[in-house]
């Protein structure tokens, strides 16, 4: 069970290349869980004490307005990162939920924050990997405002 | 690129065509069927080319420049969005009425050079229309080409194009369609984010894959970026590309753009060809 737990973190594109025994290391913070369509993995506010390495299935990041239906800001898909509030020990910003039956790596946030004060050259890659997920993140965000299809050159 | 056809008639002297069919595609946006009756004794398919564009004149308003959203036996489709006096007119148009058509112009997408490799298309709103017209070509000759995936970034769930065309593609044909919106509604239940960020995901064999792109300039460029990440050669990729086209013929120079004129040369280029002319922002 443990060496499946590996070798699927390590199949996981955030986690590919990384050596064996950072991948042990790792694999010793978390566990692999299902979730069924529609249940909520963090609630804006909530500690940010967990982040998810999404194996299979769909998931929103979704805001909340008064009154109306959540909004979802953006999806994720299998190979992607969610959450990244924990590295300042801070609350989730955004709801998670799922949008189809989801199998994720779940990780302690407090013992990956261990791990990763351990072994400084690990720490680094990490966020240096994180960093990466949050630039890619950031630069769709703003090409998602600039609603760049409705006033697009072309009309056809 | 691929053979075209020389114009039969005239490039200068628009031709009549009867509007046959109008298929509403989203709020703003249509897509005509039209039959041109000077061409009626040839097929349409030998005339017309995935990737080239029309000019297409409205008597006493104007003319615009409209891509090839597909051809059939009989009937050229061109897919317009209202944005301006003559597309907006050109989408009030109802059967029976009458447009004139000047074209075909330009290169077509060159898709014999994606034969036995897999083929990635990706389209950003209108762009999704030539981009459509190259799907048709590659599903009649499927067994042509590998794994064929499309990428479609659409503004909203209401946006989307070719909506029935996606799904029946995706259910009965061997192609994988991947459709992403910028801004969801209560109803949407797939993915939501930038067409770029669905790269990423895919399962690209870089060195095997032929990629074909069309959409707003700042997409192509992020997509171009992210493929060339991924692995993707810069001699494996097109682009279509827009710009102010009147004339059509390379006199006017409106569409110059470095030592190419759009309406010959292009729209369609290799990104090799053009890739650092994208990063000048004077052109």
């Amino acid at each position: 069970m443990k060496a499946d737990l590996k070798k699927r973190l390590k199949s996981h594109r955030f986690f590919e290349g990384l050596a064996p025994a950072a991948v042990e290391k790792l694999a010793a913070c978390g566990r692999v869980e299902t979730a069924p369509a529609h249940a909520t993995l963090a609630a804006e506010g909530a500690t940010a004490d967990r982040f998810y390495a999404l194996l299979n299935g769909r998931i929103a990041i979704e805001t909340h307005v008064p009154g109306k239906p959540p909004i979802t800001l953006q999806t994720v898909e299998a190979g992607d990162i969610v959450g990244w509030s924990w590295v300042d020990a801070r609350e989730w910003v955004f709801d998670v939920r799922t949008l189809s039956d989801c199998e994720l790596f779940t990780f302690d946030a407090s013992r990956v924050m261990d791990v990763l004060n351990d072994d400084n050259a690990l720490g680094f890659e990490i966020m240096r990997r994180l960093n990466r997920v949050v630039s890619d993140r950031l630069g769709a965000t703003r090409l998602q405002l600039l609603d760049i299809y409705g006033q697009g050159e072309r009309n056809g | 690129m691929a053979e075209q056809s020389l114009p039969a008639v005239p490039a200068w002297q628009p031709q009549p065509a009867i509007v046959r069919r109008v298929r509403r595609e989203s709020p703003d946006t249509v897509t005509l069927y039209l039959e041109i009756p000077e061409l009626a004794d040839q097929s349409m398919r030998r005339q017309m080319h995935a990737g080239q564009f029309n000019m297409l004149y409205l008597f006493g308003i104007g003319e615009a420049p409209i891509s090839i959203s597909g051809v059939s036996r009989r009937y050229v489709h061109h897919t317009i969005k209202a944005a301006g006096a003559v597309t907006r007119a050109l989408t009030e148009l109802t059967p029976g009425q009458r447009v004139g058509v000047r074209g075909p112009f330009g290169q077509g997408w060159p898709l014999e050079r994606a034969r036995k490799r897999n083929v990635l298309l990706i389209a950003g709103g209108i762009g999704m229309a030539p981009i459509r017209a190259a799907v048709r070509d590659i599903m009649r000759h499927r067994g042509r080409y590998e794994r064929v995936d499309l990428v479609y970034g659409s503004r909203s769930p209401a946006d989307v194009l070719f909506r029935s065309q996606l799904e029946r593609w995706q259910e009965h044909e061997d192609i994988n369609v991947h459709l992403t919106v910028d801004h969801a509604n209560e109803a949407w239940d797939g993915p939501v984010g930038f067409v770029t960020a669905m790269l990423a995901n895919l399962p690209l064999d870089p060195s095997a894959t032929t990629a074909y792109l069309c959409g707003p300039e700042i997409m192509m460029r992020r997509a171009l970026s992210e493929l060339a990440h991924l692995g993707v050669e810069h001699k494996d990729m097109y682009l279509s590309m827009e710009r102010n086209m009147r004339c059509a013929i390379g006199i006017c120079g409106h569409c110059q753009w470095g030592a190419d004129f759009i309406c010959q040369q292009g729209p369609i280029f290799c990104a090799e060809k053009i890739r650092q002319r994208l990063q000048v922002r004077e052109l």
